[in-house]
């Protein structure tokens, strides 16, 4: 509940990051998340964004293992890289590719998540959530669910 | 015995045998030197050299600088015997033997280690440090091996296999020379690994006692009979009767915090990790004797006394933080008194000899998870709405105070007999904790919660947004002297001098000098990174340098970064709160100041 006012602010930035140019979109790819974004009455009329399933066991698979390294929200620490920017420049074959095999980096090394089996069954979501950290449709902070379809 | 008889029958056996623990113990006494991490065995922190003091401290400048070459976290702090420092780094772990006549490196130590290790640790590379005794130079690891090295030459003496990192077992802790042993433990506390304390042969890398925190009474080397429990003998299975089934093999109660020593008593002290998993649905029970400050006899590794601080832990308030033997009066009693700032938030202070509980209170207003410790049976007074067993699985928690990373991390305190304050580095950060079910695959993350942190101001909702205060504490009383707020939390251990100053460094990077007193800044110089190294001081050719190694990283450098975003605005503070990469950058550099 604390967190509900400083959503607001977050929308500017968020929009910031949507509108830096050669944000990687492949054309025609339908967007593998859905994010909608508003004021809540639940939480005092402050911004949240209430996600599709995969999105929202992304975001808490990132949070339980990912964020460790790449901080909360995946904006990234001092070993591991902000993956906003990250995803940005890595398409879904090379995404796919790190997470099986791991990753060594300049700074630290990603093991190949594929021998965990608390991650290895959500590469997809985790795949949804961070390409809507990275299109700027997702904002910082726990989203909700969105009613099943 | 041995000594002794040893002594008498070969002469020249004498400066041999005397060696291991005198000799550091001389060293240590002197204090020109800085011979061990907590400037003494009982980990005060505190020197005698009072050439800087709170009239001059203004004047200090930089003497000299060195870069370890190494980027990450960079943890601990440098030793001093003579004229020669030696200083370590995170991984790939290299010591340095300096000439502190010209600043020369007389030997570089670089170990090769697996890269495979640096994955399955868990916050960083770091490695706190050092251990100096009987000519050695002794380094943990992160790979687990123990190394002692010829401080005169830097070659390998001798190397001990403390664990595998192919089950997440790593090595972060300073190692400790008590007599003719070096003490370590282990870590992976987010791996389901099994703590335990380790004494090794001084002389050889033998092994000579192992305890493990939780397990069968003969593994944790307890006397049922004997070893107490807040004055009461713990009785048998004490630790196997807290778990359900064989849980307690993937047990946790790791050991990576520091060790302290008391010649006197012949005991080491030390606290024991989280339990197993971060979700405590699943492992219900005190989980015993994780979370736990341990007193062992330095001979044998029995446990004369336990307290487990949290029992059931339900928020990562790991128990490793390090224990400040001091002598201190207490309801109008003098006490050989232990000192603890835990993670969970609450300042302890026992009767070191017995185990006797004296205080517990708050070291930071804004804990809330406990409204205070039942001081008959030590148990902390959980709050329903944030005990995150009880809401439940798949349940956010929301505004836990403090938040995993605890009021204090493992920044080690200092304590000044002159004032007879604690001058404590701390977190003001809080969290949402959601359990959740997690699988145990052997070298993977097992953690099983989901959780956001964020300043300490966003749950109180008192409008502040710092994330760390500097404080002085009376642990006769339990009482907050005074309290200085830093932007971020304060991740670096902390100095105190007969000159009434106390220094400490701040994760922008700057080193402060405060008065012991008031608490009021005296100096401050920006180091060239973010400071989570500890400050030591000492004397070259009578003259007093202070020392600091900087070098960003740790679990502050992802807490920190967490949070920030978009923690700015809603509390009124726009602009005045910026994410820590705008203040500082990478990179291992030891610098020492002196007054010109």
């Amino acid at each position: 509940m604390s967190r509900c006012r400083t959503f607001v602010l977050v929308v500017a930035a968020a929009a910031l990051v949507a509108a830096i140019p050669g944000h990687a979109q492949e054309p025609g790819a339908a967007k593998p998340y859905t994010v909608e974004c508003g004021p809540d009455p639940e939480e005092g009329g402050a911004t949240v964004c209430r996600v599709d399933r995969a999105t929202y066991v992304g975001w808490r698979t990132f949070h339980a293992i990912c964020h460790t390294c790449h901080a909360q929200d995946a904006v990234g620490s001092t070993f591991a890289p902000d993956l906003l920017a990250r995803m940005r420049e890595i398409d879904k074959t090379a995404f796919m590719k790190a997470m099986n095999e791991g990753f060594t980096g300049q700074m630290g090394v990603m093991p190949p998540w594929i021998q965990d089996p608390n991650v290895n069954k959500y590469f997809e979501e985790l795949w949804s959530f961070l390409r809507a950290r990275s299109d700027g449709a997702l904002l910082p902070g726990r989203p909700k669910r969105l009613p099943e379809p | 015995m041995t000594t002794k008889c040893l002594v008498m029958v070969l002469g020249l056996a004498v400066s041999y045998c005397a060696g291991a623990n005198e000799d550091v113990e001389k060293l240590i006494a002197d204090s020109n030197n800085w011979a061990i991490w907590g400037g003494n065995y009982a980990g005060t922190r505190y020197s005698e050299l009072a050439q800087i003091d709170k009239t001059n401290v203004g004047r200090l400048q930089v003497a000299w600088t060195f870069s370890t070459g190494v980027l990450r976290g960079h943890e601990g702090g440098p030793l001093v015997v003579g004229n020669t420092l030696y200083i370590h780094t995170p991984f790939p772990n290299k010591v340095f033997s300096i000439n502190l006549a010209d600043q020369t490196i007389n030997w570089t130590y670089a170990p090769t280690q697996d890269s495979d290790t640096i994955p399955v640790m868990c916050c960083d590379t770091v490695n706190r440090g050092l251990a100096y005794g009987d000519g050695k130079i002794f380094l943990q690891q992160a790979d687990t091996k123990l190394v002692a090295l010829n401080a005169q030459t830097g070659a390998v003496v001798w190397t001990a296999i403390n664990g595998d990192p192919a089950k997440g077992e790593t090595n972060t802790n300073a190692p400790l020379v008590v007599k003719d042993k070096v003490i370590t433990g282990i870590s992976g506390g987010e791996y389901g690994v099994r703590g335990f304390v380790v004494a090794y042969d001084l002389a050889t890398g033998r092994q000579v006692w192992k305890a493990y925190s939780v397990g069968p009474d003969a593994e944790l080397l307890v006397d049922p009979r004997r070893t107490t429990h807040l004055g009461r003998p713990i009785g048998a299975n004490s630790s196997l009767s807290t778990w359900e089934g064989e849980q307690w093999k993937l047990g946790g109660g790791t050991t990576w915090g520091w060790f302290t020593y008391d010649a006197a008593l012949n005991l080491i002290y030390y606290g024991s990790g989280n339990p197993g998993t971060w979700n405590p649905v699943v492992r219900p029970g005190d989980n015993r004797w994780s979370m736990t400050l341990f007193a062992r006899d330095a001979d044998t590794g029995m446990a004369k006394w336990v307290y487990q601080m949290t029992p059931h832990d339900e928020w990562d308030y790991d128990g490793v933080n390090e224990n400040v033997l001091v002598d201190l009066e207490v309801d109008g009693r003098m006490r050989k008194g232990l000192v603890h700032f835990d993670r969970n938030g609450f300042g302890y202070t026992l009767d070191r000899e017995t185990g006797a509980l004296l205080v517990a209170e708050k070291f930071d207003p804004a804990v809330n998870w406990a409204t205070h410790v039942d001081m008959r049976t030590g148990r902390p007074q959980v709050v329903d709405r944030y005990s995150t067993g009880k809401n439940g699985q798949d349940f956010n928690t929301e505004d836990i105070c403090p938040a995993a990373l605890g009021s204090k991390d493992q920044q080690p305190a200092a304590y000044s007999p002159r004032t007879n304050l604690f001058y404590v580095p701390t977190n003001h950060v809080c969290m949402d904790y959601e359990p959740y079910e997690v699988e145990y695959v052997a070298g993977q993350p097992y953690v099983g919660a989901v959780l956001t942190m964020f300043p300490a101001g966003q749950a109180t909702r008192d409008g502040t947004t710092n994330l760390g205060n500097f404080i002085a504490w009376d642990a006769a009383e339990g009482k907050i002297m005074w309290s200085k707020p830093e932007p971020f939390s304060v991740w670096s251990g902390a100095l105190a001098t007969a000159g009434d100053v106390v220094f400490y460094g701040t994760l922008e990077g700057y080193l402060k000098a405060v008065d012991a007193q008031t608490g009021q800044e005296l100096y401050k110089f920006k180091t060239p990174s973010g400071i989570i190294g500890n400050i030591n001081t000492w004397t070259y050719e009578g003259k007093q340098y202070v020392g600091v190694l900087s070098g960003i990283g740790g679990w502050a450098g992802i807490g920190m970064a967490a949070g920030l975003e978009g923690a700015t605005d809603g509390l009124g503070a726009v602009g005045a709160y910026r994410s820590l990469s705008q203040h500082t950058q990478l990179g291992g550099v030891l610098t020492v100041f002196a007054i010109p």
